[in-house]
């Protein structure tokens, strides 16, 4: 009873994949869906690409309460920047925010974000604002536990000028790469496509991701298998 | 600027202190071949012979004897002057005739010298600002020699350092008293018409079940209810203290309470307590924009979802909702659901148990079904029942309604200023 009890009033974290890319004439934003206490899941299809203002979102990873909370601030933030400015915020304040938020209380919050977006100035920016609140913009971003596995996939894999399907593809290969060998990560890939025209919101559940080496075709049960073959389950 | 002259200003005193008084008790100590406790803010050479600190140390002693004997022991002994009683009396005039006349020397000083800037003390300060104020200075004095030193509490935000020290001591391998949790299974479902809520009713100490039937389900707003789990005490007052924030902001707006409403306000609160709040809870409500459940962590994270458990059991039921749950259930499928599941936490987890409550919440109405299922009875009830013994007869018997039904007299006088 302790060791389920200790677990569950572990910190809420995101292990967590995040990508941003950028293509020609937008972003893409990527993200697995996994939310863990301590080992257990705590949220199997949680949404971790967040709103900030209609024209830019960011990915959240690292502690789910910081990340939730800081979100919270720049978006009552950029609002009121809206506002006074009079037309749409553009993706380097909003970014900017963000690295304020976070560099400034950099000893308190355990949080990586990227903001991605597209403005009618700069067109599609991603900018990473990583733990500890430096702000770098990246012509693609990866964030997060599962992204350790994913450097080598993008040096060779990333290229100028994508298409808009190009870029989704990428990410969701890259996301479901990281799943298959990111215990923290798992669950469904969401991403969110902006550009001159709005945003788009995707979502591939998790049967839906090609298998990667040694990967198992995903079962209902157990139980169907067995039925199939001979009554003795302990045969090999 | 103002850095420079602080540091110059407190350079001076140390100085000073250090010349003129720390110097001459340690030379004084040298030849005597006296202990001298450095702790004492007092740095006067004949400071063991104090009355007004003897006085003051058995003042304390004895009001710390209260506390050890019943009231009726001690409040007698004030009443007739007898015994410790008599000597408080005596020890408290020496402290308020000593505060008195410090206060009135320092005056006395003040008017001779003409300014106090050489006495570095909190009383000299006071009084060259303040104007002269018997009573407050008075006071001011106590304050001063009292053991426990005035803290002013930094700028803003709740203070970590007692949890720091909590922490510390934990690791040294002080036991942190046992406080009563609830061990818990609680889940909540949405089904077609709205939110059904379900949760156990054991509350737990360490190993020991402190309540085998306490509410688990609390009242946020008509048409929103937050099951806890977690510290019992922090779960009860954040969801009170919430609730009413509801109902000022409701009377505020006019309107209805959004569970968003509920889900931002314990959100932030707990987030401000950085997770020391040990509240778990599983909020969920029908409002005007639809039926909604979120689940709430400590730190302040919450999430959104169409089922959810928490509590120790959260593992057991989640078991139960991930194979059964379908999305459009009917009223009577979500209870059973809810029910397997708080059972299925009940049965296979030792910090929950005892019996199921479930509270329906759909759109203009609430059902709380305290102890829906009850499948722990108690087996072996001794049939006599209790009696009282023989000895033991009633004296009297009053009975007092606890609401007194108040009377509205149609056209009574109108009230006047």
């Amino acid at each position: 009873m302790d060791v389920g009890l200790e677990d569950t009033n572990a910190p809420h974290s995101m292990g967590t994949t995040i990508i941003g890319v950028t293509y020609n004439g937008g972003v893409v934003l990527g993200a697995d869906s996994r939310t863990s206490t301590g080992v257990y899941v705590a949220n199997r299809a949680s949404d971790k690409i967040t709103q900030l203002t209609d024209n830019v979102y960011v990915c959240r990873s690292g502690s789910a309460a910081d990340s939730q909370i800081v979100s919270d601030y720049v978006r009552y933030f950029l609002h009121q920047h809206t506002i006074q400015l009079g037309q749409p915020a553009t993706v380097k304040v909003a970014a900017n925010l963000v690295r304020l938020l976070a560099y400034n209380n950099k000893n308190m919050l355990q949080t990586g974000m990227i903001v991605g977006g597209w403005d009618k100035y700069e067109g599609g920016k991603i900018y990473g604002v990583p733990l500890g609140g430096t702000i770098l913009e990246q012509p693609f971003a990866i964030g997060g536990s599962g992204s350790s596995y994913l450097y080598g996939f993008f040096d060779q894999e990333w290229k100028e000028g994508m298409t808009k399907d190009e870029a989704e593809k990428l990410v969701v290969k890259a996301v479901s790469l990281a799943i298959a060998r990111d215990g923290a990560s798992g669950g469904v890939v969401r991403t969110v496509i902006i550009n001159s025209e709005g945003v788009t919101r995707n979502f591939y559940p998790g049967d839906t991701l090609p298998l990667w080496h040694e990967e198992l075709e995903p079962q209902n049960s157990l139980l169907d298998i067995l039925s199939s073959s001979s009554s003795d389950p302990m045969v090999t | 600027m103002h850095a420079g002259r602080f540091l110059e200003y407190s350079l001076h005193t140390v100085q000073d202190l250090v010349h003129h008084k720390l110097l001459h008790l340690i030379e004084k100590q040298a030849n005597s071949g006296d202990r001298i406790d450095l702790q004492v803010r007092c740095l006067a050479p004949d400071l063991p012979k104090v009355p007004f600190a003897k006085a003051f140390e058995e003042a304390t002693e004895i009001i710390s004897f209260r506390f050890f004997v019943p009231p009726f022991v001690w409040q007698p002994m004030k009443f007739f002057g007898v015994g410790s009683e008599q000597r408080l009396k005596e020890a408290i005039r020496v402290v308020h005739d000593s505060a008195e006349k410090m206060v009135t020397d320092q005056r006395i000083e003040l008017s001779n010298a003409g300014s106090l800037d050489d006495r570095f003390d909190l009383l000299s300060r006071l009084i060259q600002i303040k104007n002269p104020d018997n009573q407050g200075e008075k006071g001011l004095c106590g304050i001063k020699m009292s053991k426990t030193a005035i803290e002013v509490p930094p700028k803003g935000g709740f203070s970590f350092d007692l949890c720091r020290r909590n922490e510390m001591l934990f690791k040294k391998g002080v036991q942190p008293p046992s406080y009563r949790k609830t061990g818990t299974t609680i889940v909540g479902l949405i089904f077609q018409d709205g939110v059904i809520l379900g949760a156990d009713t054991r509350a737990t100490e360490g190993p020991i079940v402190c309540d085998k039937n306490c509410e688990k389900i609390h009242y946020m707003a008509p048409n929103i209810y937050c099951c806890g789990a977690g510290t019992a005490a922090d779960t009860e007052a954040v969801t009170d203290m919430v609730s009413s924030q509801l109902q000022l902001h409701r009377y505020h707006t006019g309107r209805e309470s959004r569970v968003v409403t509920a889900l931002t306000l314990l959100k932030s609160h707990l987030f401000n307590y950085q997770g020391h709040v040990q509240a778990a809870l599983v909020l969920g409500g029908v409002d005007v924009t639809g039926p909604h459940l979120h689940t709430i962590y400590p730190h302040g994270s919450t999430d959104t979802l169409p089922f959810a458990t928490m509590g120790s059991g959260s593992l057991a039921a989640m078991a139960v909702f991930e194979s059964k749950y379908r999305e459009g259930l009917t009223k009577d499928e979500g209870i059973n659901l809810v029910c397997e599941a708080i059972c299925s936490g009940i049965f296979n987890d030792l910090g929950s148990g005892s019996n199921v409550d479930v509270c329906v919440i759909t759109k203009g109405q609430k059902e709380y079904l305290r102890n829906h299922k009850l499948p722990n009875p108690r087996t072996y009830v001794n049939p006599k029942g209790y009696s009282f013994s023989k000895k033991i007869e009633v004296l009297s018997t009053k009975v007092t309604p606890l609401k007194e039904r108040v009377e509205v007299i149609e056209g009574g006088e109108a009230m006047e200023e």
